[in-house]
């Protein structure tokens, strides 16, 4: 009889646990799903800057929110337009642009997820070698819209070479 | 800003100052601040903060 309580209590548990779980942020651990899928989200973010690719899939127009804002290294902080008239003017060679590492959920609210990474930003030196010219810890922001999970924005902190 | 729910993103521009011996005031240094607020039981607490340091 003790052993059929149990059972009963685990199986009720199985339906009231994640209607609470959804409710209170998520800390770091065992979000490793997630963390690849919005890994992936962020590399082709990278990847739609790098390119320029300003409408389409996985481009800037369609993977951040209208709400979109990044704070720059330097403290300036830019709309959606801005970011991407920025990006459209770039020269970008092969090879260089944000590499992005050590992706890590730092919280999860409901359809918000809150992210840091190291990205190192690769650049051409005079004798146009690929070289490293900055290093940050990015302070990544997505949101789920209708099911898919898009770009909120970003802060941009510069930090010294590892 | 941007709110998502009950998630607030916002930003502002804070200004760190400390006290000398004498009780003078001074900035030593400006950040660009990126806040998140979350709205938990009706009541909006902070989330966490990027700060970038403004160049001078």
């Amino acid at each position: 009889m003790k052993y059929a309580w149990l059972l009963i209590l685990c199986f009720l548990g199985g339906f009231i646990l994640p209607g609470q779980a959804q409710e209170k942020p998520t800390k770091g651990m065992g979000n490793a799903a997630l963390e690849k899928e919005l890994y992936e989200v962020e590399l082709k973010w990278m990847k739609a800057e790098h390119d320029k690719k300003l409408s389409g899939p996985d481009s800037m127009g369609e993977m951040w929110m209208d709400e979109f804002f990044d704070v720059l290294p330097g403290g300036r902080v830019v709309n959606k337009q801005e970011m991407m008239d920025m990006m459209n003017k770039a020269d970008p060679k092969p090879g260089t642009g944000a590499f992005p590492v050590d992706f890590k959920i730092r919280a999860i609210y409901g359809n918000v997820v809150l992210a840091t990474d190291h990205t190192t930003i690769k650049g051409l030196d005079a004798s146009g070698k690929i070289v490293p010219v900055r290093e940050m810890n990015v302070l990544r922001m997505f949101v789920k819209d209708n099911g898919k999970w898009r770009v909120a924005g970003a802060g941009l902190v510069p930090v010294a070479a590892p | 800003m941007a709110v998502y729910g009950d998630i607030a993103l916002a930003t502002d521009h804070t200004i760190f100052k400390v006290a000398d011996a004498s009780g003078n005031l001074s900035v030593t240094s400006e950040a660009r601040v990126l806040r998140m607020f979350v709205k938990e039981n009706g009541k909006w607490r902070p989330a966490g903060a990027a700060l970038v340091r403004i160049a001078q």
